[in-house]
């Protein structure tokens, strides 16, 4: 948990919020932010990113507002719900990101492959999926 | 001839024990060299904060304590001239800690770590400051209700009220007002430092203990000056009001024998342990501004 990062980029065109709530929702989708898993205070992640307090209690609204976290008084804000990813998906995506950035894909180019590949899904009849 | 050596033996030991102890941490010190150029500021930031923190109190001790006492004014502004000094440290180093640089690149990251002031502040100084300010207050809440209608003495008067004994000075109201007042003063300030360690941004390019060690530097700075003036303030008090309270009593001569009167043995006794208590108070207040903060490791 002490080693988790965020990162964000001030010049990005997503707002450094949606960064932020990416970011923390990305994690607790892979299992490492676990149910019960601390964030740091508001005002400390603030401080640590150089961003207004605004900015990051939106984040964390928006986490909360979609069940990804909860505020409470005592302990602040703690994530609500664990993962539910099986081993096997996380190692075929940890395998899909190797492959795909060995063959020279960006990062991002990396995730429109996938972003393809769902909408090929959606677009699917639902007998034809597999 | 006893009164300045008795002054002047605790500061030299200080003084003696204090170039030890920086001679000691000067020769483990990390070389900057050999730190990420970020901490490396971050470590100069925080010694020259302290540095100056440390001018501006020991500036303001000076002066306070070597006005000419021709006033009971001016014994007032003694009685809290260390918890002004103290008071003056955390002012310094708290604006320090508020000025910490903010992150300006464009791609920036953060650990998702808690941080408390539990965690960032030494526990075993968060414990004596807290005794000290507790002994301090309790110290000036006594004072207070055991010193007579001046609030600089205390007074026994026999049963029968024909004779009575005053000492002084005594730490009453006169003196605890003030004291007190100083002490919450400091205590407020030193909260606020403890506070703000753990808000303030990380030192780019540091590692978790190393971000740790900062600020458990920082924390240590302000409590162990705070601890120090604190508990040093206590303990003049509980000397001086015990050797009022052990000095009560009457002595008087009728046709060649001596006799005397006075609150009793207990009470003496008391006194004595109170005076003994503070000594013991006021040395270990000297031995806590020589514990060292932890270093940063390579």
């Amino acid at each position: 948990m002490s080693e988790l990062r965020v990162i964000v980029d001030a010049a990005s065109a997503v707002p450094v919020y949606e960064q932020l709530r990416r970011q923390v929702t990305t994690l607790t989708t892979t299992g490492a932010l676990a149910a019960g898993d601390r964030l740091p205070a508001a005002r400390t992640l603030a401080a640590d990113l150089g961003l207004a307090l605004g900015t990051v209690q939106r984040a964390y609204r928006e986490l909360e507002a979609e069940g990804t976290v909860v505020s409470r008084r005592r302990t602040g804000t703690v994530v609500a719900r664990a993962a539910s990813v099986e081993e096997d998906v996380r190692w075929a995506a940890e395998g899909f990101v190797e492959r795909a950035l060995s063959s020279g894909l960006t990062p991002e180019q990396a995730l429109d492959v996938v972003r393809g590949a769902l909408a090929v899904r959606a677009s699917s009849p639902p007998g034809r999926a597999r | 001839m006893s009164g300045p050596l008795l002054l002047a033996a605790p500061l030299l030991l200080l003084l003696v024990g204090g170039a030890g102890v920086g001679g000691f941490l000067l020769a483990r010190r990390v070389p900057a060299g050999r730190l990420p150029l970020p901490v490396a500021a971050a470590r100069r930031r925080g010694t020259a904060l302290a540095l100056a923190a440390l001018a501006v109190a020991g500036a303001l001790l000076l002066v306070g304590t070597s006005l000419p006492q021709d006033s009971l004014r001016r014994t007032q502004l003694v009685a809290v001239t260390p918890l002004a000094a103290a008071a003056a440290h955390a002012v310094v180093l708290l604006l320090g800690e508020l000025t910490w640089p903010r992150p300006r690149q464009r791609v920036r990251s953060a650990r998702l770590a808690v941080r408390s002031v539990r965690a960032d502040a030494p526990r075993g100084l968060l414990l004596a400051c807290a005794a000290s300010v507790a002994v301090a207050l309790l110290a000036c809440l006594a004072g207070t209700l055991l010193a007579d209608g001046t609030g600089r003495s205390i007074t026994w008067a026999a049963a029968d009220g024909v004779v009575a004994s005053t000492r002084g000075p005594f730490p009453g109201a006169f003196y605890a007002g003030p004291v007190a007042a100083g002490v919450l003063v400091v205590a407020l300030l030193t909260a606020a430092l403890l506070v703000r360690v753990p808000h303030r941004p990380s030192a780019a390019g540091a590692d978790a203990a190393t971000d740790g060690t900062l600020r458990r530097a920082a924390a240590h700075r302000v409590l162990r000056v705070s601890t120090a003036a604190t508990a040093g303030t206590a303990a003049a008090l509980l000397v001086l009001g015990g050797l009022a309270a052990r000095g009560l009593g009457v002595s008087w001569a009728v046709g060649g024998t001596w006799h005397t009167d006075g609150p009793g043995a207990l009470w003496a006794a008391a006194g004595t342990g109170t005076a003994l208590a503070g000594a013991l108070l006021g040395a270990a207040a000297l031995a806590v501004l020589l514990v060292p903060a932890g270093g940063v490791r390579a």
